[in-house]
């Protein structure tokens, strides 16, 4: 049995004896092959002892009585506890702790669908429903609501939302999430905004409520577990379509993200796509499949990774663009059209070729379902985990982040990795921030020594787009330090603030100790 | 086509629920073992469907295309037409996980589900064994 640091045996036996009178022996989970599946499926560290993430124990509640009573328990023997929602946070952390030894609170038992509200678009869910027993839910009662779901759908709205996770309908599914109930680390159950106003109908419709806006403290976060969330529902649309503009001249990508990335701030359009698809053609990242020819490979891993002289006369070869720019719409037809012909017009004096595909049928992306293409495209690995910058959306950042990434992959003596993430676009979408993003997957290995100078270059990667202003938007557990690290300004006073929050709300440290970064006092590094 | 491929979702993010009513595409079954199939394992296991377009382009069931590569023409690929599995195998593949499918924990399939989804994946093995000993017509 792993104990956990700062924590003594005899201590943790006795809670986990205390846990069971809770929840009933059988789930409380302490055998050897039980524990062992409270891991990541996915981590770069799996089978090295001393390295991978493993919990001591775990407990599996079935009620918020029994949460609010688990945190009581901790909190007498100072005995960690780390929650996972359906803990498929894969590649993530999945249900590990952050600290080895932590007992594992699974909250997949607490899987009700407490409430739809279709004439107002949201549904309460506890932490343990998917986003695919959502889905099906929906569809049993004739709603017209849709649920956004990242690939595959069995992770949690609750869960991915307070990662801020991307899903189908918005690239922030934290701007989904709308109020919680909250188990704090004392016990002491919390509503957020008007779900504290006893009898009222405003706690999915009105997130603030009266004084500061705290729903965000529970997003990537250990202050408190969430039993309950509100997650808004979007209305099935009735269709999508695309409209892309293209050319062989690397420079026009400039003018095609200034016309068209300010269509953002009127709220028209829902996705947004820049990049250079002769640069990308023979990229493998993310379940790519490659289109493109031998020398842009070549061309990518020259010193300068190619003058656009020289992209622009492969693009020209290849029949290639070398910059391409595409929006999204999605709603009626009748407006969809409307859009599309004002776009049109906006983009009548750019240079290159307008596209326009298919109006599409309805569909919300697609159906949530365990969805592995990405992973299936790439043969045999045991998984992978992403490398996630954020960055502002324009010609020049777009550039220098892909070369930041080739350049550090290089120095590091991976010039595989630099291959095979080759080159990528950006893309931005609907919630809460107006940023590009770039994931990249790193796939993990049978080989130890591979996977572990892979996540050596994953801690570069972080700090020298750190460095760039570019930081992580989420963050597996392997690298939280790391990812928190860059946020330091006024010598991380960020980092600061959080624990000074971390102490008073949990003054013993027992919740998620190193969730984004934050330990308690008591297991504070200097 | 490439140049309109929105990447609008990711991997990852990060699905046994006896208080909610999950809903069977499939014809009605005697065998609880095909339902638990039905939600856990069909998405990666299921046989291709013939054309079918995702997100990354064509888009066969990830298990099936990864144990199609490896067993080629000699065993099917996909998990219910197969004859050669035993409980026991399920069993070890379901609690350890094996390449990029992940391990399943006892509050997603717990011990007594987990034996009817071995039954009943390993049922063709079963009726082969049955046929055999009943001295039934070789194949």
């Amino acid at each position: 049995m792993k104990i956990p640091d700062g924590t003594s045996e005899s201590a943790f036996k006795a809670a986990l004896q205390e846990f069971s009178n809770v929840v009933g022996r059988d789930n409380v989970y302490t055998k050897e092959e039980d524990v062992a599946l409270y891991r990541d499926a996915y981590s770069p560290f799996a089978d090295q002892a001393g390295k991978v993430h493993e919990a001591g124990a775990a407990v599996a509640p079935a009620t918020v009585e029994q949460v609010q009573a688990i945190m009581r328990i901790a909190n007498k023997y100072k005995v960690p506890i780390s929650p996972v929602s359906t803990g498929r946070n894969l590649g993530y952390g999945g249900s590990a702790p952050v600290l080895s030894g932590a007992v594992v609170l699974d909250l997949k038992r607490m899987d009700k669908i407490i409430e739809v509200n279709e004439r107002d678009g949201y549904m309460i869910v506890e932490p343990g429903v998917s986003f695919i027993d959502a889905h099906k839910h929906l569809m049993s009662i004739g709603s017209k609501l849709r649920v956004s779901s990242p690939e595959p759908g069995w992770g949690s709205p609750v869960g991915n939302g307070l990662e801020r996770g991307v899903g189908s309908a918005t690239m922030d599914n934290f701007s989904l999430l709308k109020g919680f109930e909250v188990v704090l680390p004392s016990g002491e159950l919390l509503r957020t905004g008007c779900g504290a106003v006893p009898n009222s109908k405003l706690w999915g419709l009105n997130e603030y409520g009266f004084g500061p806006h705290i729903t965000g403290m529970f997003s990537q976060s250990n202050f408190g577990v969430v039993t309950k969330g509100i997650f808004w529902l979007t209305p099935q649309w009735e269709a999508t379509q695309g409209i892309s503009i293209e050319s062989y001249r690397s420079e026009d990508l400039e003018s095609y993200i200034e016309t068209l990335y300010p269509l953002r701030n009127s709220g028209m359009i829902v996705g947004f796509l820049a990049g250079s698809p002769i640069r990308e053609s023979m990229s493998r990242n993310d379940g790519r499949r490659p289109f493109g020819v031998p020398a842009v490979t070549e061309l990518l891993m020259t010193a300068d990774g190619g003058s656009f002289a020289q992209w622009d006369e492969l693009a020209a070869a290849t029949k290639i663009p070398a910059a391409q720019a595409a929006v999204q719409f999605r709603g009626h037809p009748n407006v969809i059209a409307a859009q599309v012909a004002l776009v049109k017009d906006i983009c009548k004096d750019l240079p290159g070729t307008l596209k326009l595909s298919p109006v599409m049928d309805a569909g919300i992306g697609y159906e949530p379902n365990i969805d592995f293409d990405i992973l299936g495209n790439q043969g045999y690995s045991r998984g992978h985990y992403y490398f996630s910058p954020i960055f502002r959306v324009d010609m020049e950042e777009i550039y220098a982040v892909n070369d930041v990434i080739r350049r550090t992959c290089i120095d590091h003596g991976d010039p595989d990795m630099a291959g095979y993430f080759g080159w990528n676009g950006a893309f931005t979408g609907l919630g809460a921030g107006k940023h590009g993003l770039i994931l990249m997957d790193i796939l993990v290995h049978d080989d130890p020594a591979l996977n572990n100078k892979r996540a050596e270059l994953f801690g570069k990667l972080v700090k020298a787009c750190g460095a760039r202003g570019w930081p992580e938007y989420r963050a597996a557990i392997y690298f939280m330090d790391t990812v928190m690290d860059q946020f330091s300004f006024a010598d991380h006073s960020l980092r600061r603030f959080h624990e000074t929050v971390k102490d008073a709300l949990d003054p013993n440290g027992i919740l998620a100790p190193g969730k984004s970064g934050i330990w308690p006092k008591r297991l504070r590094r200097a | 086509m490439k140049s309109l491929i929105l990447v609008a979702c990711v991997a990852t993010a990060s699905l046994a629920s006896a208080s909610l009513a999950i809903g069977s595409n499939r014809a009605p079954s005697r065998h609880p073992g095909e339902v638990l199939y039905e939600r856990w394992c069909s998405g990666c296991h299921d046989p291709a469907v013939p054309n079918k377009i995702g997100r990354l382009g064509p888009s066969i069931p990830a298990g099936t295309l990864v144990l199609s590569e490896r067993y080629g023409k000699d065993i099917p690929a996909p998990l219910e037409q197969r004859t050669d599995l035993t409980p026991e195998l399920i069993e070890t593949v379901v609690r350890n996980g094996v390449g990029f499918m992940p391990f399943f924990r006892k509050t997603e399939l717990s011990d007594a589900e987990l034996k009817q989804l071995a039954d009943y994946l390993s049922k063709n093995k079963t009726a082969l064994i049955n046929r055999s000993k009943a001295g039934g017509a070789g194949q």
